[in-house]
């Protein structure tokens, strides 16, 4: 039976953005390209395309498949690459995970970027709680786990976490933001599954790389798979929204979740 | 978890190295002072580099440094 795609309402065929990435990383496998495709074209007809940075499908089976960022293809630290570090394994399916003790992935990101008036953040996947033993709800957000950031040296902090108010409702697995809301210097909101809570706190350092898969250089990583980041900027709260709703859609048509 | 204990060296000579196409050693220190590699940078290790032998490595359980409070800057 042939497999049936639809590429977003304004594509009869997959979006050249989408075709530009997978071509780039060497991805061939029909069913994931229809899926990417598919994805992409969601994002283009929500309008929310263009308020993406960073997108990493986490779609390639190696380190060399997987480090492009979907918005800017090309194979360099400006434009995003990511690159890897410790122990990370593959899969298109399972995600990208670290072994719990080494492995990280740095985005180059600098959340110099995200403007304290505009509406920015991050949304991540998580396909799995692993079993690492990290409490979501203990450390407050998840994702402060994940959209790390390292100060030269050994210090190592927040870039968009800092939250120090837990999040109610929220479990290790599922679609996870923390954003700054437009016009707001101070507020982040964390969207969970859609979920909005609001009233939480945190802080910027503009001069911090944001890092995934690993909370510091010493001893804090975790080993919950990832199926796809979206970094953003200038974005209204209802396309935050939006983000994370066609990425738990991704991740629901890749077999994912 | 099991990890594999490296020398304090090692680890920094190692730091940063690509073990395979796209990815490098990441060597990390216990609390009890000792540097290792986990299982999958050993395991996955593709490329031809005479770094350190790994079957004279003593594997060890891995204790991590307790951190109160991952949000504090």
């Amino acid at each position: 039976m042939a497999v049936i795609i639809t590429y977003g309402s304004s594509f009869a065929s997959c979006p050249i953005q989408a075709i530009t990435y997978l071509n780039n990383q060497g991805i061939s496998d029909t069913f994931i390209r229809g899926n990417v495709c598919k994805m992409v074209g969601n994002h283009i007809d929500a309008g929310t395309y263009p308020t993406l940075d960073v997108l990493y499908p986490d779609v390639g089976t190696s380190a060399l498949t997987n480090h492009l960022n979907l918005i800017n293809p090309i194979n360099t630290d400006g434009a995003f690459r990511r690159t890897f570090g410790g122990g990370v394994t593959f899969d298109p399916i399972l995600g990208t995970k670290g072994d719990g003790t080494t492995g990280f992935y740095d985005t180059k990101y600098n959340t110099s970027n995200m403007t304290l008036a505009s509406g920015g953040g991050m949304i991540i996947s998580i396909l799995d709680e692993g079993s690492d033993g990290i409490d979501v709800q203990a450390y407050g957000s998840l994702v402060g786990l994940y959209l790390l950031s390292k100060f030269g040296g050994s210090v190592y902090s927040g870039a968009l976490n800092g939250v120090d108010t837990p999040i109610s409702n929220s479990t290790s697995k599922g679609i996870y933001g923390v954003v700054r809301e437009p016009g707001n210097s101070t507020q982040i909101t964390t969207y969970i599954k859609g979920v909005t809570c609001n009233s939480l706190k945190s802080y910027q350092n503009p001069n911090s790389k944001i890092w995934g898969m690993s909370r510091d250089g010493t001893s804090f990583f975790t080993n919950k798979p990832q199926g796809g980041l979206c970094i953003f900027k200038n974005a209204t709260v209802a396309q935050m929204n939006t983000i994370a709703s066609i990425m738990n859609q991704f991740n629901i048509d890749m077999g994912r979740i | 978890m099991i990890v594999y204990k490296i020398s304090k060296s090692i680890a920094e000579n190692i730091r940063g190295i690509e073990y395979a196409e796209g990815i490098t050693f990441n060597p990390i220190e216990d609390i009890n002072s000792n540097w290792f590699v986990s299982e999958i940078q050993l395991k996955n290790w593709t490329k031809n580099l005479d770094l350190f032998d790994v079957e004279d490595l003593e594997s060890i359980e891995y204790e991590p440094i307790p951190i109160e409070n991952p949000f504090i800057a």
